[in-house]
């Protein structure tokens, strides 16, 4: 029954296949981390030369370029060559650990000379995956632009009548509705006066009551007869006393609401005053917004980059989970099922770097100017793994060095990412020391305002506690010199002279919904500079805007007011008089207390 | 493939014992059922090349059951998911499976290949015995009745099938 033959063939198969893998390992490898690492990241990673020993359990990778997902023409990480040891007994458990890995060459921001944006029918599958981690931090700041002045020099040549044609003024609507507002209020209150006890009857009632008082019996028999009346038409009289004044108070509490409401006037004529401004393209920044252009809008797009990459970090690195909560297995697609995760008992994780060292020797590459390249560069991670709850040390880094070119003289970046229990506690701290703007050279297109030099203290940090996130990035800026573009060229004086400033940027919020806020010592005096050129440029436009949206909504403001006016001295005097004529009450007659009758005798 | 059915029916009319016939096709059904680039495969692979079971057989079979996996395939991902993940007497011996050396690379985690291996090891012998039962019974009564028909003698006088018989003999079948 046995075949020796094809014992030989199978094992010339075997040899064969064997063989194959030798001989296209490292092309093997190549293809499998570029599509992982790919579909990881969400945009091309290039591995130049990938070459690995089997007998020595290493992999040397050289040139690794890992494209910006946002901006494809650029690298976010560009490493010039990494060797890893891998350790040989997880290996025959399918776990990959590194023992120790040397990264060398490090660079950010680095042009490609293609793009590293992925197929469409990629990215179309990775939004599907990644729909839920769309981070929408600080879209105001990235969004904050400045208004172009140069549309200020057409704008003087118009009358404010002109300016003002085919604008439906809000304050002018306002005044309709209110004094329609007036018309029911006063339809109201006059049904509701006429519903009320009219002044002859009260007068009638106190005339009778004065009577009653004058013809007190002296037949002490009959005295309870006279009480009995005396006390029912003073009853009557107190509820129309409390009727009367309830609807007083009530009436006047209207008419405040309905008079404090008319203040809205002036508040909706400013309002009327922006909108024209604004669509007239004069929308008047504020200092926070040249704050924003000159440096906010780069500092959140950095952060929220920070927050997508720390979120896509700890997709591969989750959260321990309490005991006996197991993962789900994830679902996957048609003929591929899924992989049921048995919980590991003992021995590594599934991947692990134990030691990483980063080093770049003075002089050694020469990186053009333009990008983040260190050209000095020491430092260590320990413990980045998929499974922190396993391995059950947090991964710690600290990485300290110089750019080159003279862009900064020190960076230091140092964290701790604690992911073995279920509550979270990350913290990354940044510190660069002396960046020179000019030297960066980030030159952008058609900037309205920009940095064009000074030198940059940044000092951070960016925490993470479960799903909440604080942080704050410092910025010193020293020398600064702002340029001004054609748009935005009447604010050139603004920053002539201006010294060096801080701003401080602060992250609150959740990873689903970062905050920023913005702040800076330089806000007043940019406020107060920024006033005055307005104010000159504008030379009375806004002026002459708001005398005009006065005349119109003023008349019928006017108009208003009186009507406001006459209705309260209609009902107010209708209710003055009733109440007036009530208080001619005579003092209350005695009642049927023992005391009180006592007191009739005296 | 055609030539593996035109040997198959050569077999078929052979003096070949059906024990290797329905071997092969027992043993081609499992790569068939399951993921192909599986390690457990290479022990078929080892099994059928080692003992005298029919290839022809085995491959027309692998491309038979290939098709009927395609259609298999929810039903393979759901009895492997309940292997795996439902059956708490079980998840012991996987738990130690998955941190036992060498395992983890056969992927029996995989709900689809966990699925389709215990069906196919379940319907290995069933397969086996009724092929054989089939063989023995083709040769028993169809094989007689099917020379007997017109359009075999047609087949076997056409010169296809001179050529093909030719072609048979230069390369020693």
């Amino acid at each position: 029954m046995i075949r020796w033959k094809g014992l030989i063939a199978f094992a010339v198969i075997v040899v064969l296949i064997l063989l194959f893998n030798l001989l296209f390992l490292d092309r093997i490898i190549k293809g499998i981390v570029e599509n992982q690492a790919s579909l990881a990241v969400g945009a091309r990673v290039d591995i130049g030369d990938l070459k690995s020993s089997i007998f020595g359990l290493g992999v040397e990778i050289r040139d690794l370029q890992v494209t910006n997902p946002e901006q494809p023409m650029k690298n976010a990480v560009q490493i010039g060559s990494m060797v890893f040891d891998l350790a040989a007994s997880p290996l025959l458990k399918k776990k990959v650990v590194i023992e120790r890995m040397s990264v060398k060459d490090l660079a950010f921001g680095a042009p490609r000379k293609k793009s590293g944006a992925l197929p469409r029918r990629i990215q179309k599958k990775l939004e599907v995956r990644e729909k839920a981690v769309d981070v929408d931090a600080g879209r105001r700041f990235e969004d904050c632009v400045l208004p172009d002045f140069s549309k200020l020099t057409d704008l003087k040549k118009r009358s404010a009548e002109e300016l003002l044609t085919g604008i439906n003024l809000q304050s002018s609507a306002f005044i309709v509705d209110y004094q329609k507002k007036v018309g029911t209020v006063k339809a109201t209150w006059e049904k509701r006066l006429a519903a009320l006890p009219t002044q002859e009857t009260i007068e009638k009632d106190v005339k009778a009551l004065q009577s009653l008082k004058g013809q007190r019996p002296k037949d002490v028999a009959q005295l309870p007869a006279y009480l009995e009346k005396v006390n029912t038409l003073q009853q009557k009289m107190k509820e129309t006393t409390k009727v009367l004044t309830d609807t007083q108070q009530e009436f006047q509490r209207e008419m405040g609401g309905l008079k404090s409401s008319l203040k809205e006037v002036e508040k909706l004529k400013d309002q009327d005053l922006k909108t024209v401004m604004g669509k007239m393209g004069i929308r008047v920044p504020s200092s926070m917004d040249l704050l924003c252009v000159l440096l906010g809008k780069d500092i959140s797009q950095k952060v929220n980059q920070s927050i997508a990459w720390y979120r896509k970090l700890s997709t591969f690195m989750p959260p321990g989970k309490p005991k006996g909560e197991e993962d789900k297995p994830t679902e996957r697609p048609r003929l591929k099922g899924v992989d049921v995760q048995f919980p590991v008992t003992h021995g590594y994780p599934d991947f692990l770097i134990e030691l990483a060292e980063f080093s770049v020797l003075p002089g050694e590459k020469k990186w053009q100017q333009e990008i983040f390249a260190f050209n000095r560069l020491a430092g260590q991670l320990r413990g980045l793994t998929t499974q922190p709850s396993l391995y059950n040390k947090p991964t710690t880094f600290k990485l300290e060095g110089a750019l080159a070119g003279n862009i900064a003289k020190e960076l230091t970046i140092s964290g701790e990412i604690d992911h073995r229990t279920e509550s979270v506690s990350d913290r990354v701290g940044l510190n660069i020391k002396e960046l020179n703007i000019e030297r960066l050279g980030i030159q952008k297109k058609e900037s309205t305002l920009q940095l064009a030099s000074g030198i940059l203290n940044i000092i951070g940090y960016l925490g993470v506690k479960e799903e909440a996130l604080n942080g704050q990035i410092s910025i010193n800026v020293l020398n600064p010199k702002i340029v001004a573009g054609t748009t935005a060229s009447i604010l050139a004086d603004l920053f002539k002279n201006m010294g060096s400033f801080d701003v401080t940027m602060t992250i609150g919020g959740t990873i689903n919904q970062p905050s920023l806020t913005l702040s800076s010592n330089a806000e007043k005096t940019l406020a107060s500079g920024l006033e005055n050129i307005i104010r000159t440029q504008l030379k009375g436009i806004q002026d002459d805007l708001k005398n005009m949206i006065g005349s119109r909504v003023d008349k019928d403001f006017k108009v208003a007011n009186d009507e406001t006016m006459d209705l309260e001295k209609l009902i107010r005097g209708g209710l003055s008089s009733r109440l007036s004529s009530v208080s001619l009450i005579p003092p209350a007659a005695p009642s049927k207390e023992k005391k009180g009758i006592f007191q009739l005798f005296k | 493939m055609i030539q593996q059915v035109i040997s198959l029916i050569r077999l078929m009319h052979s003096e070949t014992d059906p024990r290797q016939i329905s071997l092969g096709f027992s043993l081609g059904m499992i790569p068939g059922l399951t993921p192909l680039m599986s390690l457990h495969n290479i022990l078929v692979l080892l099994v059928l090349l080692f003992i005298r079971a029919n290839i022809s057989a085995a491959i027309l079979s692998w491309a038979v059951f290939s098709l009927l996996a395609f259609a298999l395939d929810p039903l393979f991902h759901r009895f492997g998911l309940f292997l795996l993940t439902d059956v708490s007497l079980l998840q012991g011996f996987w738990t130690s499976l998955y941190n036992a050396p060498f395992i983890p690379y056969t992927k029996f985690n995989n709900s689809v290949l966990m699925g389709s291996l215990i069906f196919s090891l379940l319907a290995f012998y069933p397969v086996y015995w009724g092929g054989r039962m089939m063989v023995i019974k083709y040769r028993e009564t169809f094989m007689e009745r099917l020379n007997r028909l017109k359009i075999v003698h047609v087949f076997r006088a056409s010169n296809l099938y001179k050529w093909y018989s030719r072609y048979s003999k230069l390369k020693g079948g």
